[in-house]
């Protein structure tokens, strides 16, 4: 650290960094440039524009585990507004950029590269660019301008700059800066950080927020009707719509000015108020804007509402509405990937395309962080892993990722605290979780182990069943026999009271022969009566041969008690015949297992229908619908 | 419909044990006490109500 007494004012400036070679003194605003032995004063710095960042000189943090402080800055002006590039000095003795506009924070360090650079005129959004071995896309091409600096700089700045900059965005939060602002362009690679991951302290304090203190709305006036004008996000913001004339002005700087006039079909009231506070999972929010856009698709209009959130600290978030399905959407850090069928895949996670559509701004209220302008159209193409979304808007200067997540209307309501109701949910949509898609995999898991545990009673019963021939006999029936009743000798059924099988065979041909049984316990008395007819026919006519019934049968008695048993027999038939009857005692059977199974299957094939007919009515809003209900191939992998 | 199903799916396998182990079958049969011990040496003398099908 070097302290110096500014030649100009007599204040003292201090030099916290070796690498600042600039200092603005914070009370004349003199340059003061660092030589070996001595300070320059070369002149006053231009005066720094007046803006909302929660990021000030003095300000720590972390950074990848390494204590960090603010030292200076630089303030960029460009289309959407302002932003600034914080100079910090890392505890390790680097020194790198903290960059900072709207809420989103990244980490830069100045680095040498061989790979040729494109030319600033040849960009275009989109592109693909290669940077030291890693790939990146443009998401930002802007000619924008440095309006000054302040305390600590690695280079001069003075009056200010023009420069023109490219931002790239690569995978896993990675992003680079190209800045054309000198002859050889100028690389800066590092990566998106999310606002708590930095653990900053001293930061500059916003009223309502950090602190108790009430916070108070700036009140403007409308610079086309007069009309009372209220900005809420504490100058972050680019533009503010009239309530009263429609007028869009422009507040990215002092010089306010009407960028169009938003003249509405109808007025719309948004289901949230305007100034409501929510509470999220990320912190608390603030409503400042709300916007409807539509598309259309085969002549139709389809509109969904979007409401801006505000955080001081935090930036902004999105909450889209369509048919009452909520959608809580940030920024994303990280640029999806494409993969072949265009899908997308973020954080490991595949993102099916959704829809893609031309969208333009319907009607819109609030303030907004860019400037935004009634008729406004991007493309924009959804793409869902629910209750996960992604949304990619392209217009000709940017190119934006942003990810999102189903919200319940319960969880809104609960947000704002809302008293009026919000409305009814219509459909499926698109990123909305299925309720069917947990209990499939539950109950198919529930369902394997049924199955299982059902398949080892039924191996257990195979392998102990007796399956033992315990009788037969070979009988004849004749018709002119006076007495045909017949009995058997006495036979032993052993074990448990379980299954007997009569099973019986006759030579019949073009006959029949009836047969009344009765299998009596010889200790009880307990007869078990029943009657089988066996016949058989068999013929030709002019479809050729046929043949009509089975010269055997079988029936299962159940759950016949040990003891002794005989049989008794009276046939009866058509003609004269020889029949055999065998009884098993204890014969394994599969039909229980087959039929429980098939029972026990409805449940999760009921599950699966669910899912699917759930699944069929939310691509029915897509790209993709599905053209069959009852199709359980998927139909969309176009 | 979890909670359904385990309940559902316990007595389905509840019945099939049950239906396993007692051998359970549909056959139609009756079940007839203390029929006579003379039967076995005058098979007629027992009426069977399964022995007038009407067969022509």
């Amino acid at each position: 650290m070097v302290k110096i007494a500014c030649p100009s004012c007599g204040a003292s400036v201090t030099f916290e960094s070796t690498y600042s070679i600039l200092a603005v003194c914070e009370h004349c605003r003199s340059t003061l440039v660092r030589h070996d032995i001595n300070v320059e004063d070369i002149g006053k710095m231009a005066t720094l524009q007046a803006d909302g960042s929660p990021i000030q000189l003095g300000t720590r943090g972390e950074y990848q585990n390494v204590s960090f402080s603010v030292v200076g800055r630089i303030q960029l002006r460009f289309d959407r507004g302002i932003w600034n590039e914080w100079h910090v000095t890392f505890n390790d003795g680097r020194s790198g950029w903290l960059g900072e506009a709207g809420g989103t924070y990244a980490v830069s360090f100045l680095k040498q590269t061989d790979t040729a650079i494109p030319q600033f005129e040849k960009l275009t959004v989109g592109k693909k660019v290669e940077l030291r071995g890693k790939t990146y896309r443009v998401e930002n091409v802007e000619s924008a301008r440095c309006i000054a600096g302040d305390g600590e700089l690695p280079f001069q700045v003075l009056g200010g700059y023009d420069a023109p900059v490219a931002d790239l965005r690569g995978e896993n939060n990675t992003f680079a800066t190209v800045d054309y602002s000198e002859d050889e362009p100028l690389v800066f690679v590092g990566e998106y950080v999310e606002f708590d991951d930095f653990r900053f302290s001293n930061l500059r304090e916003f009223d309502g927020w950090s602190n108790a203190v009430q916070a108070k709305a700036k009140a403007l006036q409308c610079i086309q009707c007069g009309g009372a004008v209220t900005q809420r996000a504490l100058l972050q913001t680019s533009s503010v719509i009239c309530p009263s004339c429609g007028a869009i002005i422009d507040t990215s700087n002092e010089t306010m000015k009407v960028l169009s006039t938003f003249v509405a079909k109808a007025w719309l009231t948004p289901h949230i108020p305007l100034g409501a506070r929510g509470k999220f999972a990320d912190g608390e929010f603030e409503l400042i804007g709300f916007l409807q856009r539509y598309i259309v698709v085969e002549g139709y209009e389809y509109r969904w509402r979007e409401y801006l959130l505000f955080n001081p600290y935090k930036g902004f978030r999105w909450l889209s509405e369509y048919d009452g399905h909520w959608n809580y959407i940030k920024a994303s850090l990280s640029r999806p990937v494409i993969v072949g069928n265009g899908d997308l895949v973020l954080d490991g996670k595949v993102f099916r395309h959704f829809q893609s559509a031309t969208a333009r701004v319907d009607y819109v209220i609030g303030e907004f962080y860019w400037r935004v302008q009634a008729d406004e159209t991007a493309v924009v193409s959804d793409f869902i892993s629910p209750p996960k979304l992604i949304s990619v808007e392209k217009n000709e200067k940017d190119l934006t990722y942003s990810v999102g997540e189903y919200l319940e209307p319960d969880a809104i309501a609960q947000a704002f605290k809302l008293t009026t109701p919000l409305p009814a949910r219509i459909g499926v949509g698109a990123a909305q979780p299925s309720p069917y898609a947990d209990a499939v995999s539950k109950v198919g898991s529930l369902a394997l182990l049924f199955l299982a545990i059902a398949l080892a009673i039924q191996l257990l019963s195979l392998a102990f069943s007796q399956n033992k021939l315990v009788f037969q006999t070979n009988l004849v029936y004749n018709a002119q026999d006076a007495e045909k009743s017949r009995v058997s000798d006495i036979f032993e059924l052993t074990g448990r009271a379980t299954n007997v099988m009569v099973r019986t065979k006759a030579n019949v041909s073009n006959a029949w022969i009836y047969l009344s049984m009765a299998l009596i316990n010889d200790d009880t008395g307990t007869a078990y009566d029943f009657g089988r007819e066996i016949g058989y026919y068999f013929g030709s006519d002019a479809d050729g041969t046929w043949t009509e019934g089975s010269q055997s049968d079988q029936l299962f008695l159940p759950a016949v008690p040990a003891g002794h048993y005989y049989l008794r027999v009276e046939p009866e038939g058509s003609a004269p015949a020889t029949y055999s009857i065998q009884i098993y005692r204890d014969v394994p059977r599969w039909w229980h297992f087959l039929l429980t199974s098939a029972l026990l299957l409805l449940f999760p094939l009921g599950a699966v229908w669910k899912q699917r007919n759930f699944e069929y009515r939310r691509w029915s809003e897509s790209d993709h619908p599905m053209t069959k209900l009852m199709n359980f191939e998927s139909e969309d992998d176009e | 419909m979890i909670r359904a199903f385990t309940v559902i799916g316990a007595l389905l396998l509840g019945a099939f044990t049950y239906g396993t182990y007692t051998g359970a079958s549909f056959g139609s049969y009756d079940e007839i006490k203390d029929v006579p011990k003379s039967i076995r040496n005058n098979p007629g003398v027992y009426r069977s109500i399964y022995s007038r099908v009407p067969h022509k």
